[in-house]
């Protein structure tokens, strides 16, 4: 079920409510509502295929068995079980996703012909997957056995289930035990609002995009195609995801629970390194902890840093290690282990300068303080160049797409000043503004989660109340609703489903 | 902040149980010829799918067929002064066996007094492979049933019917007052988009497709076969096409032949038979809608359609229809 489709939104939501209001006005159950969340977190999950969620649901089981039996036991010798209980969960991932990516290399390296399996990945696997290996990782601290009701709440709670943001269990412990997640009126207005924001980005921005983004497939586009397929395909992929994190945070604050802001205006990093703080923000505290952190502190014991080169050699390992895993988490494809070396090579290149510039204080030379703006361009052209190689289909395409794109001397680019090719620039170039210059989703509605709270400048915020006043978000809300209602749009899944 | 979260709640629930009623709704307002009937012409596919989704009362006559049957039947002519519903349930491009199971399909879900099939010549080619699983496809999911689809066509046809009523009888007068007042001169003047639509679409593309003639002798010899089972009255109509697109088709005559095995089980409303001419002006000016209602747009270019009656032509062929039909039913 699709955020953005009416059955989610005209059926699956008004009885939850329904459910939800029933139980909070008649029952006060904090129990029973937590579990009329999961069992409608079930069924979410189960519209999609009945039968990977009696999969995940036995998985799930055996990972809660297995931690609350591992409690027991003392922390020192709860990490050789954890272990190896993680490599069990990590392996369903490895064999959904990657089985036939490992056949297909095993069969051009050794040319054999090994038949490939007809295999289907499981919705949200990634994600999930994911999930569970963090809360083995944390639950090797843990001193109290795990409250299943609040496992399951954590593991299939259904905005973030399929695609993120991916939840650690400290970001909901300390709320599941509030009453009803001290839900109030001021966070389900909140959760609304933030929910049509993503709503409106995915519908009426990212669907929109795709029409520009043809070069992909189309071998006969020219070089200002493949420029504009790759930009729109950017702008396409941060409104799609970004959409579904504003609707899975919305969703979530609906009910009373507040999760971790998946992305905060990535176009806004003035560096690479940045640019992975800002965007998939818990895919990336994700591998920090369960790759960065645990490897550099290895492979620190066991070289013995007492060099700053040495220092540099190791991070820079750790670096393209860590991109490794995130560029391959993202498909079984060489192209998408390309596009996390190419980050990783960034991230690296970045912390050098950063390293000189220290060393350096005094030389003029290498102390140049780039502009803010100039960083912003930089960053962006990087990343966007990347795009390529997370659009294309092969490792091959995408070395096609780059010749083609670079090969700006076919004539093309004369039709810049066409009507065609200049409306699509301008659209291009608006959003970069509004991406650039203006507060994100979390900013607009004064989100909060733990102690962080996002805010926007004085203006704005004083602008933004005055329109509250004056009922403007509601009637935005409901305007933007009902022409959803009325024209019949095809409901596009989310790019990141796919993961 | 409570009444925002009312509101927005409000319409969340006001579409739900929109969607819920939305059968009985949309029913209610055919059965009461409330909507506006030009939209058949437009979007041709909202009546089947309201037709195959809910169960509308009332519903007497159905036809069905491609585009020509759409384009040819003045549908607010048809329902004025009868007191049963006439309703299309037709879909562009249909294959003659689809239009059959279509025929046996509402025959089953309604038993109407009377189910009139549109046939074409375009309903007997084979197009290339890809094609023709699109064909396929499209009709398959028309005849997917969903009452809670969130398609609100009526309703919405109803509210717009509302605030802009269009009425498709006023437009064909309209139109034929228009033609009226033109000399000969005028409609040779765009003779030659007569020429342009014979290279392109009859010759460049019409022309190269095929007649299985083995499958549809068979569909037709079993069409006959299950004859007495079908519990509506059947007829067939052969809509008029013009001459210069029956002189270029190259599968013309056998479109005709598969027309008289039909007229062998069902009868069958033809033009020529009944000496009913149609000249090549009730196929000018299609989009006549554009010009004759208060949203003009005057800048559509005059042109001869390929082989679709305009609305002065469907108008004259609904009351040449409504009268033969009448023979039938009193026979």
């Amino acid at each position: 079920m699709l955020f953005t489709s009416k059955d989610f939104i005209f059926i699956f939501v008004p009885l939850l409510i329904l459910l939800i209001f029933c139980v909070v006005k008649f029952s006060k159950s904090h129990t029973l509502y937590k579990f009329s969340l999961i069992f409608f977190s079930l069924i979410f999950y189960g519209a999609w295929n009945l039968k990977f969620l009696i999969f995940f649901l036995t998985l799930v089981f055996l990972n809660f068995l297995i931690i609350n039996f591992l409690i027991k036991f003392k922390i020192q010798n709860r990490s050789l079980p954890s272990f190896l209980l993680i490599l069990f969960n990590l392996s369903i991932l490895i064999y959904y996703k990657y089985f036939n990516f490992f056949l297909i290399n095993l069969n051009s390296i050794f040319n054999i012909d090994y038949a490939f399996k007809n295999i289907i990945l499981p919705l949200g696997i990634s994600f999930i997957i994911l999930q569970q290996i963090s809360f083995i990782w944390t639950a090797t601290d843990y001193k109290k056995k795990i409250n299943l009701t609040d496992f399951l709440f954590f593991s299939f709670f259904f905005p973030q289930i399929i695609a993120g943001p991916i939840l650690i269990y400290d970001d909901l412990k300390n709320q599941l035990s509030k009453k009803f997640f001290n839900m109030s009126s001021a966070k389900i207005w909140q959760g609304i609002q933030i929910f049509f924001i993503g709503f409106f980005k995915k519908v009426f921005i990212a669907d929109k995009l795709a029409i520009w983004v043809t070069a992909f497939n189309d071998s006969n586009s020219t070089s200002i195609d493949y420029f504009i397929s790759v930009v729109a395909y950017g702008f396409q992929i941060y409104f799609d995801f970004s959409a579904y994190s504003d609707m899975a945070v919305g969703l979530a604050l609906i009910f009373g629970l507040s999760i971790p802001v998946n992305f905060f205006s990535p176009l806004k990093s003035k560096s690479i390194s940045e640019f992975w703080q800002r965007w998939h923000i818990t895919l990336t505290r994700f591998l920090e902890n369960i790759v960065y952190f645990p490897l550099i502190l290895s492979l620190g014991r066991f070289f013995k840093i007492n060099s700053p080169i040495k220092g540099i050699v190791i991070i820079s390992l750790t670096t393209i290690v860590t991109f490794f895993a995130s560029g391959f988490w993202h498909g079984a494809g060489w192209n998408y282990v390309a596009f996390g070396l190419y980050h990783g090579f960034f991230v690296i290149l970045h912390r050098m300068y950063l390293f000189t510039v220290v060393q350096n204080k005094q030389n003029k030379m290498i102390n140049i303080i780039l502009p803010n703006y100039l960083k912003i361009l930089i960053t962006n052209i990087v990343v966007l160049l990347s795009w390529v190689l997370f659009g294309s289909a092969d490792l091959t395409s995408a070395i096609n797409y780059y010749q083609s794109l670079f090969n700006i001397f076919d004539g093309s680019w004369k039709l810049i000043f066409s009507v065609d090719y200049a409306f699509r620039l301008l659209i291009l170039t608006l959003l970069f503004i509004v991406c650039t210059f203006l507060p994100n989703s979390y900013q607009l509605i004064n989100y909060r989660f733990k102690q962080k709270k996002y805010t926007c400048s004085k203006k704005i915020s004083n602008l933004i109340f005055e329109l509250r006043k004056k009922y403007v978000d509601l009637f935005i809300i409901v305007i933007v609703l009902v022409y959803w209602t009325r024209i019949s749009f095809e409901n596009k899944a989310f790019i990141y489903y796919q993961f | 902040m409570k009444i925002k979260i009312y509101l927005v709640l409000f319409t969340i629930f006001l579409v739900f149980f929109l969607n819920i009623f939305n059968s009985n709704i949309s029913s209610y307002l055919y059965s009461k010829k409330l909507t506006t009937i030009l939209e058949g012409r437009h979007y041709p596919k909202q009546f089947c799918h309201d037709i195959i989704d809910f169960k509308i009362k009332n519903l007497k006559t159905i036809l069905i067929g491609d585009s020509h049957s759409y384009s040819g039947i003045n549908l607010e002519k048809v329902n004025i002064g009868q007191k049963g519903l006439f309703l299309p349930c037709t879909l562009p491009k249909i294959r003659f066996e689809d239009n059959v199971t279509l025929m046996n399909y509402l025959d089953e879900k309604y038993n109407p007094e009377l189910i009139i099939v549109g046939l074409s010549p375009f309903q007997f080619l084979t197009e290339g492979n890809l094609e023709e699983l699109n064909r396929v496809k499209k009709f398959q999911k028309l005849l997917e049933v969903n009452p809670y689809s969130f398609r609100f066509s009526t309703i919405k046809k109803f509210i717009k019917h509302q605030f802009m009523p269009v009425s498709e009888f006023q437009i064909s007068k309209k139109q034929q007052s228009f033609f009226e007042s033109k000399n000969e001169t005028f409609f040779n003047e765009y003779n030659y988009t007569i020429k342009n639509s014979i290279n392109i679409t009859i010759n460049k593309r019409y022309n190269k497709l095929k007649i299985n003639d083995k499958k549809i002798s068979e569909a037709i010899i079993s069409l006959c076969r299950k004859k007495n089972k079908i519990k509506s009255k059947i007829v067939f109509i052969d809509i008029p096409t013009p001459d210069y697109f029956n002189k270029n088709l190259l599968q013309y005559e056998n479109y005709q032949t598969y027309v008289n095995k039909i007229q062998n089980c069902f009868p069958v409303i033809r033009v020529k038979k009944n000496n009913f001419s149609f000249d090549k002006r009730y196929f000018f000016d299609r989009n006549a809608i554009f010009r004759f209602t208060d949203n003009k747009k005057n800048n559509i270019n005059f042109k001869y359609d390929i082989s679709h009656l305009n609305y002065a032509g469907a108008l004259k062929y609904t009351n040449f229809l409504t009268k033969e039909l009448n023979k039938i039913k009193s026979n």
